[in-house]
């Protein structure tokens, strides 16, 4: 009986201890960041072009999602924005790319990705995008200042 | 009496067995090898043009000789509802359209191997039950051509199992599907411009 009783203590202490690494509240999750600060993530996920025509940029980029294998989900040249998914069983991602006026003479892009349930903070995989924008825009992609 | 029986057993064992290498293993192994292809991107390598990005374009892209942009964008709607699907999202500025269709995915191999696996282990092993299918037009000026359009089509499904959970989610790359949607959409093109 003693023994029956140390044994379900431990196995209790154990079952909190797994659930340590779960949240309180996975509403939290709603403004929740990762470990990048903010300023960090807009680096990685944002370049200029050195071009003013945005309808092409954008075609562009879909063209370049296209090639990536996305499926395009959503398009809007008003706003600049477009969505996909790459479907590749447990390592499927989304993508939501936007195209804005940066000045007279400069777009911004930014792309943002979603994988394995969380915001993509590898900056070589927002790079390897870039790169073939870059290829399919044939313009170089600045980095931000 | 009991010879007979024995050869009885055995042959139901051998029926078993041969359905069971047949379609069970045929199917799993055929799933199995296609979910590796998939697997083989890796995490990281998800935003990588990789080997096959070209030819795969290749497959996936057509040119027509029509200026009207907007002519085939209406055509490729007109053959997406031919086959069932429902559009979900147009731009015809960008040329973009996505089309789904939920459909069921109950496969007779994967159904007999569950029923199989269940006879054997006594356990039940979830099987595909249902699928959404995407198809994701782009349709675009050709490059140095105005007078022509190219149209690029990607295909995609979902697959959920008997449990609802998500069992595949997949890019579909047989050439046979590029084949046939393109050899429907000449057809559909013509359609259009025939005003039927």
């Amino acid at each position: 009986m003693k023994k029956f009783t140390r044994i379900s203590i431990a196995a209790t202490i154990l079952l909190l201890l797994s659930l340590q690494g779960c949240v309180k509240d996975s509403k939290q999750a709603l403004f929740q960041t990762g470990d990048a600060s903010a300023v960090e993530l807009r680096s990685f996920q944002s370049r200029v072009f050195d071009t003013t025509d945005r309808l092409k940029t954008l075609k562009t980029v879909i063209a370049t999602l296209q090639d990536l294998g996305f499926v395009i989900a959503k398009a809007d040249n008003d706003v600049g924005v477009v969505s996909g998914s790459k479907y590749a069983n447990r390592h499927s991602a989304l993508m939501t790319v936007t195209v804005r006026d940066k000045n007279e003479t400069q777009l911004f892009v930014r792309a943002s990705v979603q994988q394995h349930l969380k915001a993509v903070e590898d900056a070589a995989i927002y790079q390897d995008f870039f790169i073939a924008l870059e290829k399919a825009m044939f313009l170089k992609a600045h980095q931000v200042d | 009496m009991h010879i007979t029986r024995q050869a009885s057993k055995y042959i139901l064992f051998l029926a078993i067995i041969l359905f069971f290498s047949n379609s069970f293993a045929g199917g799993m192994i055929n799933s199995a090898s296609k979910n590796d292809k998939e697997d083989e991107i890796l995490a990281a390598d998800v935003l990588k043009l990789t080997s096959d990005s070209m030819s795969l374009r290749q497959m996936q892209t057509r040119k027509y000789e029509i200026s009207d942009q907007g002519k085939v964008i209406q055509s490729a709607v007109g053959l997406l509802q031919d086959d069932g699907f429902i559009v979900e999202e147009i731009n015809s500025d960008l040329g973009v359209i996505l089309g789904s269709k939920n459909r069921e995915a109950v496969e007779s191999g994967q159904v007999a191997g569950a029923i199989i696996v269940a006879i054997i282990f006594g356990v039940s092993v979830p099987v595909d039950k249902e699928q959404k299918m995407n198809a994701s037009i782009v349709v675009s000026q050709a490059p140095s051509d105005p007078t022509s359009s190219i149209v690029r089509v990607t295909f995609s499904r979902l697959v959920w199992n008997t449990a609802n959970e998500l069992s595949k989610a997949e890019r579909l790359e047989d050439p046979e599907i590029y084949q046939i949607f393109f050899s429907k959409i000449s057809k559909s093109l013509f359609l259009t411009e025939q005003q039927i």
